[in-house]
């Protein structure tokens, strides 16, 4: 959110149009060969980072490179995967890094160089962690190149202030290239409790909240500051198939068929939509007849077929959380259901949230909860994070024909042969293989002062302040 | 009457120490400021731990300073 303002990508969404329609943003144009495995894009000659250093291509690259230099270790290395050698770089197979597809042209010129053709490349130049960044300042501040006193940026509001834990401070940028932000100041209090986020706006001390007290949704909603915007994010739960009795398959079928989860949004009272498929509604692919149904009889059978007649015999499971009021009152309610359709027992366990991440990546529980927001308004977003060698895939699940299919998927520009293939690559995860449960797709619930105008709600929740206005 | 002096204002000290972050208006005008929740990236806990070291900070300041009182 904070860096969604403080940079710019190449390009951007019209986040006023339906289709989010992609715009210019550091890059004036763009344009590929004929089968889209070459990207050139010209850049604006304008720019200048807040420094007041002229922003050139080399920054765009850099981003690029830090992105997938093993040094950085970045979770989202994979993202850029598609540019030519960028995973061998990035994994040390290459140590030539002249090899990897990104060469600066001119000052303004920027070519990126394909692995395989990929219609939606430019889609991925929206993303945070492709934005440009200042290698130099980087060197010269190292693990404080973040501070407000050492950060260079690019975008419509500059960091004043980052009291770690407690709030942030955005101001004005006023060498931005664009028209100016709207409003001089914005103040985000950090705050982990969403009750009391709840108590400061009704103090006036909040003019906007989004992630509402799930117990409260249902006297919110009757609030005119109350507002609700879909989005193209899920919320499902994990299974980590290689810790029993999770590895085996028919227990993930029961548990996934025995859950009601139109019980489950009705109970969070916050307008989510059930979800059975693996990409959310809104989304190209999405298919609400795609996945497990509930059924609790077959269920029950499943779990017989598992070996667990006896259901004394089932080991305790244990289903982990990050700490939040929401996923504690929905994690209670699986809790609750696999107890009585099911007969069976689950531990709960919720963790701070870095903690919660530590734990995924060493120690998967039997069952985690996990969301997905889109980066891309694309399937392939929803896709890839799940490839067997995706760091965000914490199920220790792998599939070679679902590899196949969604690699193969991003670089075919034909739409409907690629729908073929992501509603293949859907059923393996949601019908077949299991090591996902989806339960729902979100739907954003926020209290908006009625001081604020344009306050940006979108489809794929980038909140971008720069057109926000305060009335007094 | 020093030692009284010294373990009230170290009590209002501490008090509104632990207290002004969270209200904080950064000196703000509040007409030009748009003020939201964000949700943090990093355990509650470090920012709580973080009030043992200002604490101390703020007592050992106000010792030094109130020690030629007493």
């Amino acid at each position: 959110m904070v860096l969604n303002n403080l940079m710019e990508g190449l390009v951007a969404y019209d986040l006023t149009s339906e289709n989010l329609d992609l715009v210019p943003a550091l890059a004036l144009s763009w344009e590929s060969n004929e089968n889209a495995s070459e990207w050139t894009f010209k850049l604006r000659k304008d720019v200048k980072w807040s420094d007041g250093v002229a922003f050139t291509a080399q920054h765009a690259a850099d981003g690029l490179f830090r992105l997938i230099d093993p040094k950085t270790a970045a979770k989202y290395a994979y993202f850029v995967y598609g540019i030519k050698n960028a995973k061998p770089f990035s994994t040390g197979e290459l140590k030539d890094v002249s090899q990897v597809g990104i060469n600066v042209i001119d000052d303004y010129t920027i070519k990126i160089t394909l692995e395989k053709p990929m219609s939606f490349f430019p889609q991925l130049l929206t993303h945070v962690p492709t934005f440009p960044v200042r290698l130099d300042v980087i060197e010269k501040y190292g693990d404080t190149w973040t501070e407000a006193k050492n950060i260079v940026t690019l975008g419509p509001y500059k960091l004043k202030v980052w009291d770690h834990d407690k709030a942030i401070v955005l101001e004005q940028n006023k060498t931005y290239f664009g028209s100016p932000a709207k409003t001089p100041f914005i103040l985000g209090y950090i705050i982990n409790e969403t009750t009391t986020a709840r108590n400061m706006f009704d103090l006036g001390r909040l003019d906007a909240q989004m992630d509402l007290p799930a117990n409260e949704l249902g006297i919110l909603r009757e609030r005119k500051e109350f507002d609700e915007q879909p989005i193209l994010g899920i919320f499902y739960f994990g299974f980590n198939t290689k810790k029993p009795p999770m590895d085996n398959l028919n227990v993930r079928k029961a548990i996934s068929m025995a859950i009601d989860k139109n019980e489950i949004v009705k109970m969070l009272g916050g307008g989510q939509i059930p979800l059975n498929g693996w990409v959310p509604k809104g989304m190209m692919g999405y298919d609400e007849n795609m996945g497990l149904k509930l059924n609790v009889e077959q269920a029950n059978a499943l779990l017989d077929q598992a070996g667990y007649k006896d259901r004394s015999k089932f080991p305790r499971i244990t289903l982990s959380f990050n700490t939040n009021d929401n996923h504690k009152r929905l994690a209670e309610n699986v809790q609750a259901q696999l107890k009585k359709n099911l007969g069976i027992q689950v531990d709960l366990k919720n963790e701070e949230w870095k903690v919660y991440l530590d734990s995924l990546r060493t120690d998967p529980p039997h069952i985690f909860r996990l969301g997905w927001l889109a980066d891309i308004p694309d399937p392939d977003n929803f896709m890839n994070f799940l490839l067997s060698d995706s760091d965000n895939n914490h199920t220790n699940w792998g599939n070679q024909r679902f590899d196949k299919l969604v690699i193969e998927a991003a670089s075919v520009t034909d739409q409907e042969k690629r729908l073929e293939m992501y509603e293949e690559a859907q059923r393996i995860l949601v019908e077949k293989d299991i090591p996902v449960m989806p339960i729902y797709t979100m739907v954003e619930n926020m209290m908006v002062h009625q001081r604020v105008k344009n306050f940006p709600t979108n489809a794929i929740s980038q909140l971008k302040f720069k057109n926000l206005e305060i009335t007094n | 009457m020093s030692k009284y002096l010294f373990i009230v204002l170290s009590a209002v000290f501490l008090f509104t120490g632990c207290q002004k972050k969270q209200s904080a208006d950064y000196g703000l005008d509040l007409n030009k400021t748009f003020r939201m929740h964000f949700k943090p990236n990093l355990p509650h806990w470090i920012g709580q731990s973080l009030l043992i070291p200002r604490a101390l900070w703020c007592l050992t300041t106000l010792w030094k300073v109130s020690w030629p009182m007493i």
